[in-house]
């Protein structure tokens, strides 16, 4: 198909102010880290003597002095490394539990008719339209009853609960599209249905998995309202909660925030890069 | 008993839908059975209940002598190739193949060497270190018939395996199958819609209709003494043509005759020997049935006997010549009691797409109140003209008008 000129020319516009409009703040947040705090109110796009000050506090540790007397100072900086530690350990293992949850809870829920399937199925998507928000007081409650509160297991239970609905949902649809025979293969050639499930079924849905992974894992990585209400020790504080500390009442280190920003952003943008040849595959292989 | 046995086997899906009632059935050892019929007749259902993939709702399945009813899939000892191959995508050949085997527990050495002696077999030896996605369709389907043979099962069950091929492979694969089957000698199950695949594969053949037996025989026996109407327009390509007839018994030394489109035309000794009550009983009212092969071109024009024709449409196959016509006087054309084209290839959806090569001729003949004839490449017939076509009285075939049940 031919494109016009002018067509093309405001195709490049729109992604160059798509482009520019996600990665704006991204690289203020960069330029910001680099600057050294004295400069931040007067330097202009580029810090006239670039620092990485902030960073170095940050991966070492150390303390903040209180610049302004009489002023409560910041949060120790010590906390980085920890909580960094906490948001990928709750990650690493939120993203398997909901991956497990999803995919044999979707899985079963495509292939398996048993007596209130369908409205179970229901109940469980009805989930997805009520937000974390409205319910966090209860889930604190419920977990502070169980003695959870502060706790990996906690975390990671109210996560799956949160993101599971999605990935049944999604895994359902995508099992129903996967075709029955090679299951049905394996079946006959003596495998026991779980066998089947591990051995042809699970490989088959590698791509999905990779996928809905990656979007799992940013969402927990990048959570919040949870943590700040259920982890609020050093052990088990995620990074995203430890950045909002470093805001003052007062006064804000802003290049540390900013640096702190961009080295919480690192391991999803890896995760992201890896997985993307795998997210790509899905993509084809939806369209054949 | 050995073999392949269906007990008076009921299929009953939630809703109260019957794919299957009643069917007794026997592959025996070492035979090519073949299950056939039109869109919905309980066919795959059949041999998905013999492979365990689907519930019995009643009756009882033997493999090898072994009641299985209740067994799960791999306790069957059975092999099974899917219409679509269903591969293991993210295995090589090698290990498709030896998948069942490794499963049961094989030694490794054995595995290796039962499949390369089924790779040497199928040969495909060099595709073993391929993916599925690098095969192209006929190589699929040797791997997925080296997955069968490998595991030297008590039972071969297929369904629809050549669907997906195009027509030149398919008649190879056809050939190719038959073959391999009567090398390794085991009871072999296998479904088609297409009435050519049964006629050539099948040591035997059944037909099924909505869940019913309605023949099983050779396929000789099948196209030569058709059980029914049903049988008669689904067996032969193109399809017999079914046509309202009446027979008047011969009066004095007369012989029987049966009339039809006009013409006259006297019944055979043998026919008359076969069925005593045309003779013996007044006129009545039947189907007859005339093979489109069993036609000519008539020299004469005046002959009580002959069918005057107006040809409405002729298609060359080089080989020989299929003229539509319709009689000039008393046609009535019979509701085609088997499936249109569009019905019948509607069970291979996603498969190939060409119509099954069963009978598609006579169905769009049928369809437009026409009549098939199958004549010599040389035969004179112009569209658009009246012709007499002669019918040889030994090869006509009577069905009651009624039930369709032959005489």
């Amino acid at each position: 198909m031919k494109v016009s000129r002018g067509a093309r020319v405001f195709r490049r516009l729109a992604v160059t102010a798509i482009v520019l409009w996600s990665l704006l703040p991204i690289l203020v947040g960069v330029v910001t880290s680099l600057t050294p705090r004295a400069d931040v109110q007067t330097s202009g796009w580029l810090p006239s003597h670039p620092a990485s000050t902030a960073y170095s506090t940050l991966i070492n540790g150390t303390a903040i002095s209180s610049s302004d007397a009489g002023i409560p100072s910041p949060t120790d900086t010590s906390s980085f490394g920890p909580t960094m530690m906490n948001s990928a350990t709750i990650t690493v293992l939120s993203t398997i539990a909901i991956l497990a949850v999803s995919i044999l809870a979707g899985y079963g829920f495509a292939r398996l008719e048993f007596r209130g399937s369908r409205r179970l199925f229901f109940v469980i998507l009805a989930t997805l339209v009520v937000p974390v928000f409205t319910v966090v007081i209860a889930l604190f409650r419920l977990l502070s009853t169980f003695h959870l509160i502060n706790t990996y297991p906690g975390l990671i239970l109210v996560f799956v609960s949160v993101q599971a609905p999605l990935g049944i949902w999604l895994f359902h649809n995508y099992c129903k599209e996967l075709p029955r025979e090679p299951e049905e293969a394996a079946l006959i050639d003596g495998c026991t249905r779980w066998q089947a499930f591990r051995k042809v079924v699970l490989p088959q849905m590698r791509s999905g998995i990779a996928a809905l992974g990656a979007i799992f894992m940013l969402a927990v990585w990048g959570e919040f309202l949870i943590p700040l209400l259920l982890a609020s020790t050093l052990d088990t504080k995620p990074v995203t909660v430890l950045i909002t500390e470093f805001v003052g009442k007062y006064t804000t280190n802003y290049p540390l925030v900013m640096a702190a920003g961009v080295m919480a952003m690192m391991p999803p943008a890896i995760v992201a890069l890896v997985l993307n040849r795998q997210i790509r595959g899905v993509l084809s292989g939806s369209v054949g | 008993m050995s073999g392949i046995v269906l007990e008076g086997v009921r299929k009953e899906f939630a809703g109260g839908v019957v794919a299957v009632n009643d069917l007794t059935l026997e592959v025996q050892e070492g035979e090519f059975l073949v299950l056939v019929g039109p869109s919905g007749c309980g066919k795959s259902t059949t041999l998905r209940m013999v492979a365990g993939l689907e519930e019995v709702s009643a009756g009882k399945v033997f493999i090898g002598g072994k009641l299985v009813t209740d067994e799960p899939p791999r306790s069957r000892d059975i092999a099974m190739v899917f219409q679509n191959y269903a591969l293991y995508a993210h295995m090589k050949v090698r290990d498709n193949i030896g998948f069942g085997l490794k499963m049961a527990g094989k030694p490794k050495e054995d595995v290796r060497r039962r499949v390369q002696e089924a790779a040497e077999i199928l040969g495909i030896t060099e595709l073993l270190d391929r993916k599925p996605a690098q095969l192209s369709g006929g190589q699929r389907q040797r791997v997925a018939m080296g997955r069968a043979i490998v595991r030297e099962p008590a039972a071969f069950l297929m369904d629809e395996p050549l669907s997906n091929l195009d027509a030149k492979l398919r008649v190879e694969m056809r050939a190719e199958i038959t073959s391999l089957q009567r090398r390794v000698n085991t009871p072999t199950l296998y479904v088609t819609h297409d009435q050519i695949e049964a006629m050539t594969m099948g040591d035997r053949v059944a037909i099924l209709r909505d869940g019913e037996l309605e023949q099983l025989g050779s396929p000789e026996e099948l196209y030569e003494r058709p059980a029914n109407t049903f049988v008669a327009g689904f067996i032969g390509s193109p399809a017999m043509n079914l046509l309202a007839a009446r027979i008047h018994p011969g009066a004095g030394s007369d012989r029987p005759e049966v009339r039809f489109c006009g013409c006259r035309v006297p019944l055979p000794e043998a026919t008359v020997d076969r069925h005593p009550s045309v003779a013996r009983d007044g006129p009545r009212d039947v189907v007859v049935g005339v093979r489109p092969e069993d036609t000519t071109v008539a020299t004469s024009h005046q002959a009580d006997s002959l069918l005057q024709v107006d040809v409405i449409r002729t298609e060359s196959l080089g080989s020989e010549l299929i003229a539509y016509v319709r009689p000039s006087e008393g046609f009535i054309p019979l509701a085609p009691a088997i499936p249109t084209v569009d019905e019948a290839s509607g069970e291979a959806e996603g498969a190939s797409q060409e119509p099954p090569s069963g009978g598609s001729t006579v169905r769009q003949g049928a369809r437009h109140g026409l009549v098939v004839a199958r004549l010599n490449r040389l035969a004179s017939l112009q569209e658009g003209e009246k012709s007499s076509l002669a019918v040889d009285p030994e090869r006509l075939y009577l069905f009651d008008a009624d039930t369709g049940n032959a005489l």
